[in-house]
């Protein structure tokens, strides 16, 4: 899976490209783990590129909300495709990660911290 | 001559006239009964080898020589007592009849030899061989005298070129090795000398016998001449082949080697046995003092020698103590060679005996598995040709070793395979063997993996007669890893469900309990519902699990039950209870019917990647209101085949209870 890096003035945009299952989804949690070690707890996932997320994928963003929340992170998901909002719906994920709507508000999230 | 014979033996002279046609009918038909009669026997034994029709061949000459000393002995012995005057004649002509004899026999044979293999060119040179036999025979009627000098000049140069052609086809030297090349050289010489005492012996016979004309003998002279050619031709040849006849068996044991390799390759020998013929075909091809094979052991990830000949371990690792090229071969997956190691800036100041160090990667067309080393006491030993030589033989080696590992790796699987049916029937207890019977329930299941072990789960609990606790759940991700987390959801469910708690209590517990156990990432949906037969309800609760359907009989609709809490792992520490909502709680008609099911029905896709979706599975409850539950849930499972043609990504579960 590709997953391209831009990091902005206070926060780092991860845009990983295909379907998120069990295979794929390595790659995502090798990155978020990097980017944890490096010290950087603001992130924004470009999800706008995941046609599909399995079970597994899903697993990569929960595995990771602890550690985010006990150091005073943020993530922030954007441009997530119907099917898969309705995953995060159901699962009830969407109480805990933030989710908005396109890339636009983004920046917006992540103002003053 | 012919006056001589006549004052000698006056009878022979009565009878037969020298020059006489009967006499010279006489001779010739003599000659020709014998070739023919020779030519067919030797004709027809085909089978035997050469060294045998030699050995045969040199038997009828030394009979043929006894024979001839017995007559001179006898002729000499009866001379004294007797005055019979044809008696001389008589001894003569047996001798004279052996020594034909063992000329026909050599030249039949020699055919043979001339005629291995057969070819027009040599066919057509043995006819014109026979021609001039042929010519020789009418020669003898004709009553032209020619001196011997004339005759020598038109007829036997040419005849002797024709010799000459015919001695060329020396073929079968070929094929013999040293030691049969060796004893048909012996055999030759021992043949020439028997040549050489007939030919001293019947250079006599004419004056003892006083055969007359030249011209009779010609035939004779013919098929000595071409004995004698054959003869030296072949000791030449022989013995200028001797020296080369190693090389061509050592190419011949090359190939057996090569076919040896292939025969291990096919056979699927141990590694060991490859091995072992690799290194024997590699120093016989290199004529190498000494060699070893290193293998790439995957213990300890680095090369060790597993085979070596003609030289210790110990000697290898001072050898190599100077320099290893074994990684370098390795990696550049070339043949490396040192042409004297005396010489070499690494290896100048160790002591060994070897000056010529070769190394050839063994080799598959996917990976390296070792090196193959030879060495030699001799400087610069190994040529070009050994060095493709041991090349294409560590090449076969290689694709043995592949397959060997093939063959290992595939026995591997299939015990894998055998253990993942045995977790296949492990999990399948697992799951409720038979629904529960009710008055006031009837229950449907399908529940389907798509690999040999899901995590799929559902399972009922009857605690009170008029209670039932029901809970169908998903781990997240597929195969082995969900199906250990699926048995631990099993245990959780039963010791919960033995407990007075409700609904919202029975999730928090479980969240707990799971949050315990489960990996990070990990996490578990579910659907928890209670159902009381004496108050008519069903309380429902989702923990991120797929929305359960409901149909109420009374107004003929189908309501999706999304209230619903968070999936069971996802937030492990206490703060869980705050996301709890409430659960839903209905009171439920006679005809009332809930569906229940895992995310791998509704997301089912087929090959246009559409999902099979809430809609299709409205559709066919709404189409099987009347069917037992178990139907129902049959008919669903079926429906979600027939949309993917059979392509199962994900487990099916179905869960159906109709109420009465």
């Amino acid at each position: 899976m590709e997953i391209k890096e831009t990091t902005q003035a206070n926060f780092v945009t991860l845009s990983p490209q295909g379907d998120l299952d069990a295979h794929s989804s390595v790659a995502l949690d090798e990155k978020i783990s990097e980017l944890l070690s490096q010290k950087q707890h603001f992130i924004h996932i470009d999800c706008s590129g995941i046609p599909y997320m399995s079970s597994a994928g899903l697993g990569v963003f929960i595995s990771y909300l602890d550690e985010i929340g006990a150091s005073g992170g943020k993530l922030v998901l954007s441009g997530l495709q119907e099917n898969v909002l309705e995953v995060f719906g159901l699962l009830g994920l969407n109480q805990l990660v933030t989710i908005v709507g396109d890339g636009a508000s983004v920046a917006s999230e992540f103002q003053g911290v | 001559m012919a006056q001589h014979l006549a004052t000698k033996f006056p009878g022979i002279a009565m009878e037969f006239q020298v020059g006489d046609f009967l006499y010279m009918l006489n001779v010739v038909g003599f000659f020709m009964v014998n070739a023919v009669l020779i030519g067919r026997l030797f004709g027809h034994i085909e089978k035997l080898h050469v060294t045998t029709l030699l050995w045969r061949l040199f038997l009828i000459g030394m009979i043929g020589i006894t024979v001839i000393m017995l007559i001179t002995f006898a002729n000499k012995a009866t001379l004294r007592f007797t005055t019979y005057p044809y008696l001389t004649a008589i001894y003569y002509s047996l001798g004279f009849y052996v020594l034909t004899i063992f000329f026909l026999c050599a030249v039949f044979m020699f055919r043979r030899f001339i005629f291995y293999p057969r070819t027009r060119r040599k066919l057509l040179l043995w006819r014109i061989f026979l021609g001039f036999l042929g010519l020789s025979l009418i020669y003898t009627f004709s009553n032209a005298s020619f001196s011997l000098a004339y005759l020598i000049v038109i007829s036997y140069i040419p005849f002797f070129i024709l010799c000459l052609f015919l001695a060329a086809n020396v073929r079968w030297i070929a094929y013999l090795n040293f030691n049969q090349k060796l004893r048909a050289l012996g055999l030759f010489v021992l043949l020439m000398i028997v040549v050489i005492t007939y030919v001293i012996a019947g250079l006599r016979l004419p004056v003892q016998l006083a055969v007359p004309l030249l011209n009779s003998m010609i035939f004779l002279h013919y098929i000595v001449i071409f004995t004698l050619t054959y003869c030296t031709a072949s000791i030449l040849v022989l013995f200028f082949n001797l020296p080369t006849s190693s090389i061509f068996e050592i190419q011949g044991l090359e190939i057996a080697s090569f076919s040896k390799i292939n025969q291990a390759i096919q056979s699927n020998l141990e590694n060991s046995d490859i091995m072992n013929t690799l290194l024997n075909a590699g120093m016989l091809a290199s004529n190498a003092s000494a060699g070893w094979i290193e293998l790439m052991s995957e213990e300890e990830g680095r090369p060790k020698v597993s085979i070596h000949k003609k030289i210790s371990l110990q000697e290898i690792r001072e050898l190599k103590a100077a320099h290893n090229p074994t990684g370098q071969i390795m990696e550049t997956q070339l043949p490396f060679q040192i042409k004297n190691l005396r010489l070499h800036k690494s290896y100048r100041h160790v002591e060994t005996k070897f000056r010529s160090l070769m190394g050839v990667p063994i080799l598959s067309s996917s990976q390296t598995f070792g090196v193959v080393y030879v060495v030699n006491e001799v400087v610069n030993s190994f040529e070009d040709v050994a060095v493709s030589s041991i090349t294409s033989f560590a090449e076969q080696a290689g694709i043995g070793l592949e397959n060997a590992q093939l063959v290992r790796k595939s026995i591997e699987m299939e015990r894998y395979q055998e253990q993942l049916k045995i977790a296949q029937e492990v999990q399948r207890e697992l799951l409720p063997q038979n629904l529960p019977y009710s008055e006031g329930l009837d229950f449907g299941a399908v529940c389907e993996t798509a690999y040999e072990v899901g995590g799929d789960y559902f399972d009922l609990a009857q605690p009170k007669e008029q209670l039932f606790r029901i809970a169908i759940g998903d781990v997240s991700g597929k195969g082995t890893t969900a199906a250990f987390y699926m048995a631990e959801i099993k245990g959780i469910f039963h010791a919960l469900t033995q407990l007075e708690l409700s609904v919202k209590e029975f999730v928090a517990a479980a969240n707990q309990a799971l949050s315990a156990c489960l990996q990070k990432g990990f996490f578990v949906t579910l659907s928890y519902l209670q159902i009381d037969l004496k108050q008519r309800s069903v309380e429902i609760i989702r923990a991120g699990h797929s929305p359960a359907f409901y149909y109420h009989a009374n107004c003929n609709e189908i309501k999706m039950l999304r209230e619903g809490t968070l999936g069971l792992g996802i937030v492990r520490s206490g703060n869980f209870s705050q996301y709890i909502k409430d659960s839903t709680k209905i009171e439920y008609q006679s005809g009332d019917i809930m569906a229940l099911y895992t995310d791998g029905i509704v997301e089912a896709r087929n090959e246009e990647k559409e999902e099979y979706g809430y809609d299709r599975f409205q559709e066919i409850i709404q189409q099987n209101l009347q069917e037992p539950a178990q139907e129902i849930a049959d008919r669903i499972v079926q429906s979600v085949k027939d949309f993917t043609h059979g392509e199962m990504s994900d487990d099916y579960t179905v869960l159906i209870i109709k109420f009465k």
